[in-house]
């Protein structure tokens, strides 16, 4: 993969990565551009983001390839350049932090300054400066373990902004909190990378997180970029298996000829309009009606399953079926209790032709 | 440390509480004979006697400086062991423990064969210079800092891998210099361990005796030190011997005061 993904900011202001690591039997391989542009890189666990992130930050090596921000180069194994974590001029957010326990919220903001060789004094004016733009104006001098977890978080992002970076870097910078600080600081957040001048690279594994902060996604799993797009692109068009859940949509692989796909795991789809050759199909589970007897009517894809479990969403709920293809179904509670969920037995799911949506692989 | 255990007495053998009672007793009586014999109306005038002072001011130095000689060495080499992994590591951290557990005038032998006039490097340093360590104060220093400094190395190292070094992590990325983030955040992070250690590594070299006599001697003044002193006055001056001894007592209850809550646990 070449790293000209991004059509967002000229390279020359922005940061490319395009880097190989391993760690044990995991090999990540990553290439991706961040303009002047906030970019989620999102997927599940172990897949591999918080290594990219390290490496861009020099905290990890990489075994082959370069980092670039810039016109400054970072890392390039090739010519053994490896510039080392305190000249990389980059602003991190950790994920839980790691405000120095031992400083004042305001000294850990003039932590960076100070060690520019800033005076006390300047720094603690910058500082005071940065706290008060991200709304901190009475906890100057408390320690971190008194802060709230919402005011930990913006001291943390107050101490990577101050030193005015080249760019930022964030590591699931609201997963340390609770919802309802996560819903206010996250607007907050976005604000503040909004005002932010110069590429922002985000690293998070919660859909809402990437979508409301982000204005491309890379989507990583098992150190592989499966996709990248905005968030539209994504869930609009998923294709991996994680995508199609921040999607929220049944996704399937398989091959398709005169408007039927096969599909690779089992099981087969009639889908109207369908391109010949491997394709995905994607099927939103608002469009997947669940019977208990054998539906009638216009032509359908109808397949049967095992009730695997139920979850709420919303005001709905969320019914998975071990099927062939396994599906998930979205049905409100009235239509769940009239099928009469909790009893065994099989149930009926169908699918209108015109519901599902294919897009080649 | 062991807390928030259930106290179960009502389950414990009578035997076992009687032998543990006699355990306190065996601990509390040589104190209370030490405090009780002490002749508290001559402090006074003991801690003007010649002998006291002069015992007094050497364990003093000696032991301070060698708690300076044992931070300036043992801290990196608490570094080393916690946070590289070189061959051969667990056989320097051996080496590094071993006079906790040596018999000190094993150790003070040890130094008189390496160090002694005729050691094998002492007698380079009297050939070339006239000069060699045993039965000189630098001498007591070197006895007092070998038998210490493990204690000093064994509290940072622990408190060095307790730290999480994500921390140093984040200050490097801020822009501080290895230097910096050593003296802005390792080091004050590490602060509770160093004390500890510190005052242990001080504690021991104040009250150490088998090494000194054996490699420095017991030359009043010079390498006489408080312990040395207690053990010589016994008989000729019992009252100083038992000050002195009364003075190491409450030195060693200030040291684990200072750290109850490392070593006496919460109350």
């Amino acid at each position: 993969m070449t790293a000209a993904i991004g059509t967002a900011g000229s390279p020359a202001a922005g940061l490319l990565v395009d880097i190989r690591a391993r760690r044990g039997t995991f090999t990540l391989a990553v290439a991706l551009e961040v303009g002047d542009e906030t970019v989620a890189i999102v997927g599940p666990n172990g897949a591999g983001k918080s290594t990219v992130l390290r490496c861009v930050a020099g905290l990890t090596a990489p075994t082959a390839g370069r980092v670039v921000l810039g016109d400054r180069v970072l890392d390039d194994v090739d010519r053994r350049v490896h510039v080392p974590v305190e000249h990389r001029d980059l602003g991190i957010v950790f994920q839980d932090y790691l405000l120095f326990p031992h400083r004042s919220a305001l000294d850990n903001v003039a932590f960076g300054l100070r060690a520019r060789g800033w005076s006390t004094r300047a720094a603690r004016d910058e500082a005071r400066t940065w706290l008060a733009r991200v709304g901190l104006t009475d906890q100057h001098a408390l320690r971190p373990a008194a802060l709230s977890g919402g005011q930990a978080q913006r001291v943390a992002l107050a101490r990577a902004l101050a030193t005015e970076p080249a760019a930022l870097l964030l590591d699931e910078p609201l997963a340390a909190l609770d919802v309802q600080a996560r819903h206010h600081i996250r607007r907050q957040l976005r604000e503040r990378l909004a005002a932010f001048d110069g590429p922002t690279l985000l690293v998070t594994h919660d859909p809402i997180e990437a979508a409301t902060l982000a204005d491309r996604l890379v989507v990583l799993e098992d150190g592989r970029i499966t996709q990248t797009g905005t968030i539209d692109d994504v869930t609009r068009r998923p294709r991996s298996a994680w995508a199609a859940r921040l999607a929220g949509v049944n996704l399937y692989r398989g091959r398709a000829s005169g408007g039927l796909v096969a599909l690779d795991d089992g099981g087969q789809l009639i889908a109207a309009g369908a391109p010949d050759g491997d394709v995905f199909a994607a099927v939103p589970p608002r469009a997947v009606a669940l019977f208990r007897q054998h539906p009638s009517g216009t032509p359908r894809n109808v397949w049967t399953g095992v009730v695997d479990g139920v979850e709420s969403y919303g005001d709905r709920l969320r019914v998975h079926l071990a099927a062939s293809p396994p599906v998930t179904a979205e049905i409100t509670p009235a239509a769940a209790a009239e099928l009469d969920l909790a009893r065994a037995g099989e149930v009926h799911v169908a699918v209108k032709a015109t519901e599902i949506t294919t897009y080649p692989q | 440390m062991t807390r928030g255990q259930e106290s179960t007495a009502a389950g414990i053998p009578a035997g076992v509480r009687a032998l543990g009672v006699a355990a306190i007793v065996f601990l509390t009586l040589p104190l209370i004979g030490l405090a009780l014999r002490t002749p508290w109306d001559q402090v006074s005038t003991l801690l003007t006697e010649p002998l006291v002072l002069r015992a007094l001011r050497l364990s003093l130095v000696a032991s301070l400086a060698s708690l300076a000689l044992a931070s300036v060495l043992g801290v990196p080499l608490a570094w080393l062991l916690a946070r590289t992994d070189f061959p051969g590591r667990r056989l320097v951290r051996a080496l590094a423990v071993l006079p906790m557990v040596l018999p000190p005038v094993v150790g003070g032998v040890a130094l008189l064969l390496a160090l002694g006039r005729r050691g094998l490097f002492g007698q380079v340093l009297f050939a070339a210079t006239g000069w060699a360590l045993p039965f000189t104060t630098p001498g007591v220093i070197v006895a007092e800092t070998f038998v210490a400094m493990p204690f000093l190395v064994v509290t940072v190292e622990a408190g060095l891998r307790a730290l999480d070094p994500r921390f140093e992590e984040a200050a490097a990325t801020l822009g501080a210099s290895r230097w910096t983030v050593l003296r802005t955040v390792t080091l004050p992070l590490i602060a509770p361990s160093l004390t500890a250690g510190m005052a242990l590594c001080w504690a021991r070299a104040l009250g150490e005796f088998g090494a000194t006599i054996t490699f420095a001697g017991n030359l009043p003044g010079r390498t006489q030190t408080m312990p040395l002193a207690v053990y010589l006055e016994l008989e000729s001056n019992p009252a100083a011997a038992y000050l002195l001894s009364i003075l190491l007592l409450v030195v060693s209850i200030a040291v684990l005061v200072g750290m109850r809550d490392r070593y006496l646990g919460s109350p």
